[in-house]
């Protein structure tokens, strides 16, 4: 039950296949997630949940179809997809640890379109959304708290102005209370930019309250859908 | 005397820094030890000598050696390196960098022969140890311009970031093979000022930077090998402690000089792996 | 075609048919065969070629003693050595040193050099083994290029830059250089048989795991540096066996002669020889001797030029070497030939 397709819009997923080596992980993914609405992906360890969000940034090599508002997204270089307006948080967080707080973020704003207006505002509304950040700002990223990081690489990512975002069990390891900001910072985020999102998550209800659609993975194949109403 | 001595070991230690350098440069991009990049910076002072013979006045001859040695670095990374498969184990990246190392030494004595030749000084009139001072100087600057580049340009904040983590790199929209060559071609580029600046005191011959690529090797395992400050200081503290030792150690002499690297590196390696500015975590796996 | 490499050419499995099912007809036994015609052929050689060309043939064997060694840390253990000849030239030394200026006979120079050699091999390798690879190539590139100037340095010793020449063993009855083939034959097989049993034991074997596993060898912790260091120091010890021999060989050493140039081209033989395999050894040591002679006749330039692309070559489109290459035209043409015969 994937609903009316809105032509062109959003992300369409079509027979999504991708392996490791001989492995063969995705076996043929159908998903659809109209623009502006943010869809979870559930199911057990090891169902290539993962494997399907490296597919459409482009880590990993897929066959199938993947569209983005009617653009192609396999066979491109990961870089390539990102400044088509693809952002990935990975599991493992991807911060600079070398690099300040800011500087980690600069870098998320070279994914921009051309002409890349000015970071300064972009800055004041991430700030807005993870205050946390701007207390830090001079600091090697490597040096803040394991959440800290989570917060900053998913900031970094809408540094970008991203049309769609992947995140990979963005409330892993943390605090119930931080996780539980993070939530609603992201349902925030959704409902002021309208960014696409796609969230892999194990927290069940946590996720379901932010989700308009939710899928449940199970070894390589979309096995049930649920829509919501918008609210 | 010894501020003579001192001055001596500075000089040369600046073109072991640079070198050094050209080393970390290539190791924190790609995670590779290029073994060829004496080589390449001997290539490098080829050019320049042919230059400077043909006419070319020597401060004009230096940055037309560099700007070559960039666009060889370039093409090294473009054409050698990116083809190496990605999954290529450790013993393909070195192999493949010492065979770069045999082609290019041959390729220098076949166009050059292996005589002994004199590189000329840009100063010829000052003592050795003001020519070694400006040496160290020229390096100084150069190294000094890079490190402003690198570290308040946005292609050196998208540099420092690829160091960091190419893959995260790439998800955030960089061209990290552009970043790649540009890498390349600076350690490239560093590694010619290297050998430019020790060839007035070195014979100009096709081994002559393999005994520096020594001392560099030293100079990088001193400061950590992920430290591009460490590589300058280290660089130094090697030229310093080699010239006091071949002085005023007897038994050490002029010839045996090349053993002190030899013992800076395994002292390094058992008291302080991760050298005097390193970071990164050295222990196996 | 049984097994699994039946099913890999046919695509699935197939019953065991001939020896596997139990059929105890004689078949022809190549193996046995190859191994008896190749001790045969080795053992007639000095006496059906000419003292050059003998002495050819020893200088391959030697080189292929050092190459086993070698292949044992870069093919087995998958680390780097650049310093390999520094310990073929040790080796050499001591065995010089002791027939040359204590007058000892040749037989103990032998032990004495794989002792010596053994114990460099441990220091060079343990300050690095525990640490990344990097370090290992780093430590053995000094150590190579600071021999022959150490060499140099004492005069009294070593005989200094002109180096030094050294008595050859000789034999009853037969001539020096076959008398001489004769040794080098007979540690080559030992050698050989050393290395069989070392890759099969369990150090060997934590060794192939610590290489093809990146995570077997965080999990071992320490003791992958004590295994890689024993096996560095083994190789070392197998580096100045081959040094001795090589100072028997040609009754001459000079500094010289065992500069990093000779741990390239030691390395270089063993990648294109092919890395942890049987023959690739001998084929390394085939092609060190036999090309930069060939290719000097050209140019001086030459054999530099023929080495440093052979090593790219081998990298890019053969990285199994020489003895991969050997073994899969023997595999293609096997399969040509009908079914009835491999059973």
């Amino acid at each position: 039950m994937t609903g009316p397709p809105v032509a062109g819009a959003g992300l369409e997923v079509r027979g999504l296949r991708a392996e490791y080596g001989a492995a063969r992980v995705l076996h043929g993914v159908d998903l659809t997630v109209p623009e502006g609405e943010i869809a979870v992906l559930l199911g057990p360890n090891g169902a290539g949940r993962t494997t399907l969000l490296r597919a459409l940034s482009g880590l990993v090599r897929a066959r199938g179809t993947a569209t983005l508002d009617g653009t192609r997204l396999l066979g491109r270089a990961p870089d390539e997809i990102a400044r088509l307006g693809v952002a990935h948080v990975t599991q493992e967080g991807g911060t600079f640890g070398p690099l300040t707080v800011e500087e980690n973020l600069r870098v998320g704003a070279r994914a921009r379109p051309w002409p890349r207006r000015g970071a300064g505002e972009d800055l004041d509304r991430l700030f807005g959304w993870f205050p946390v950040l701007r207390a830090q700002l001079s600091q090697p990223a490597g040096t803040l708290s394991g959440g800290e990081q989570r917060l900053l690489a998913i900031a970094r990512a809408l540094m970008a102005r991203p049309r769609l975002l992947l995140m990979d069990e963005p409330m892993r390891g943390l605090a119930p209370r931080t996780a539980g900001l993070l939530f609603r910072t992201i349902h925030a985020i959704n409902r002021d930019e309208g960014t696409t999102m796609v969230i892999v998550e194990h927290n069940v209800p946590a996720a379901l309250e932010v989700a308009h659609r939710s899928f449940l993975m199970e070894a390589g194949r979309i096995t049930a859908r649920r829509v919501r109403g918008r609210w | 005397m010894f501020g003579q001595q001192l001055l001596e070991g500075l000089g040369a230690g600046a073109g072991y820094a640079a070198l050094a350098l050209a080393l970390v440069l290539t190791y924190r991009f790609t995670g590779i030890v290029n073994f060829a990049q004496g080589e390449l910076a001997m290539l490098a002072t080829y050019v320049a000598w042919q230059l400077v013979v043909s006419g070319m006045p020597y401060w004009v001859a230096l940055p037309v050696t560099v700007a070559l040695a960039f666009a060889a670095g370039v093409l090294t990374e473009r054409l050698v390196i990116r083809r190496l498969e990605s999954g290529a184990g450790e013993v393909t990246l070195v192999v493949t960098t010492i065979g770069l190392y045999v082609l290019v030494n041959a390729l220098a004595t076949l166009v050059w022969t292996a005589a002994l030749r004199a590189f000329p000084s840009p100063f010829p009139d000052s003592p050795p140890g003001l020519a070694a001072l400006a040496a160290a100087g020229v390096a100084g600057a150069v190294l000094g311009a890079l490190a402003l580049v690198v570290r308040r340009t946005g292609l050196g904040l998208v540099m420092r970031a690829v160091a960091a983590d190419a893959r995260s790199a790439r998800l955030s929209g960089v061209r990290v093979g552009r970043v790649l060559a540009l890498g390349w071609g600076a350690a490239a580029a560093v590694g010619a000022l290297s050998g430019v600046l020790l060839a007035p005191t070195l014979f100009l011959e096709p081994s002559m930077m393999t005994g520096v690529l020594v001392y560099a090797f030293a100079a990088a395992t001193l400061g950590g090998f992920d430290s591009a400050l460490g590589a300058v200081a280290g660089g130094l503290a090697v030229g310093v402690t080699e010239t006091l030792a071949g002085t005023y150690l007897g038994f050490v002499g002029a010839d045996l000089k090349i053993a002190v690297p030899l013992v800076i590196v395994v002292a390094v390696l058992l008291l302080r792996p991760q050298g005097l500015f390193g970071s990164a975590p050295v222990e196996r796996a | 075609m049984t097994g699994v490499r039946g099913a890999a050419l046919t695509g699935h499995r197939r019953p065991a048919v001939g020896l596997a099912a139990g059929d105890r007809r004689r078949t022809w036994p190549w193996r046995r065969a190859a191994l008896a015609m190749t001790v045969v052929a080795a053992a007639g050689l000095p006496f059906v070629l000419p003292p050059y060309r003998l002495f050819q043939v020893t200088l391959v064997l030697v080189y292929a003693v050092a190459l086993l060694g070698l292949d044992l840390v870069v093919g087995h253990s998958g680390q780097i050595s650049l310093g390999h000849g520094a310990f073929f030239g040790v080796g050499a030394y001591v065995a010089a040193v002791m027939i040359g200026r204590l007058g000892l006979p040749y037989p103990v120079t032998l032990p004495a050099a794989a002792l010596v050699t053994y114990g460099l091999g441990w220091a060079a390798g343990l300050p690095a083994l525990r640490l990344r690879g990097l370090y290992l190539a780093v430590v053995t590139f000094s150590v190579a290029v600071v021999l022959p100037p150490l060499l140099k340095r004492f005069p009294e010793v070593t005989g200094g830059a002109m180096g030094m020449p050294v008595a050859t063993p000789r034999g009853a009855g037969l001539d020096d250089d076959q008398w001489i083939y004769f040794l080098v034959l007979a540690t080559a097989a030992v050698a050989v048989a050393g290395i069989r049993n070392l890759t099969r034991s369990r150090g060997g074997r934590a060794l192939t795991a610590i290489r093809q596993h990146p995570a077997a060898a965080e999990v071992l912790g320490m003791q992958a540096a004590s295994h890689l260091t024993r096996a560095f120091a083994w190789s070392a010890m197998y580096a100045g066996v081959a040094g001795a021999l090589h100072t028997w060989t040609t009754g001459f050493v000079a500094p010289d002669t065992f500069t990093l140039s000779l741990s390239i081209t030691l390395l270089a033989g063993a990648v294109i020889g092919g890395l942890a395999t049987p023959a690739g050894p001998l084929l390394g040591a085939l092609v060190v001797t036999a090309v930069p002679a060939a290719a000097r006749e050209l140019n001086p330039a030459a054999p530099g030029l023929v080495s440093g692309l052979l090593i790219v070559a081998v990298v890019y489109a053969a990285p199994t070497g020489l003895a991969g290459l050997l073994r899969r035209a023997a595999a293609a043409v096997a399969a040509r030939l009908p079914a009835g015969r491999r059973a």
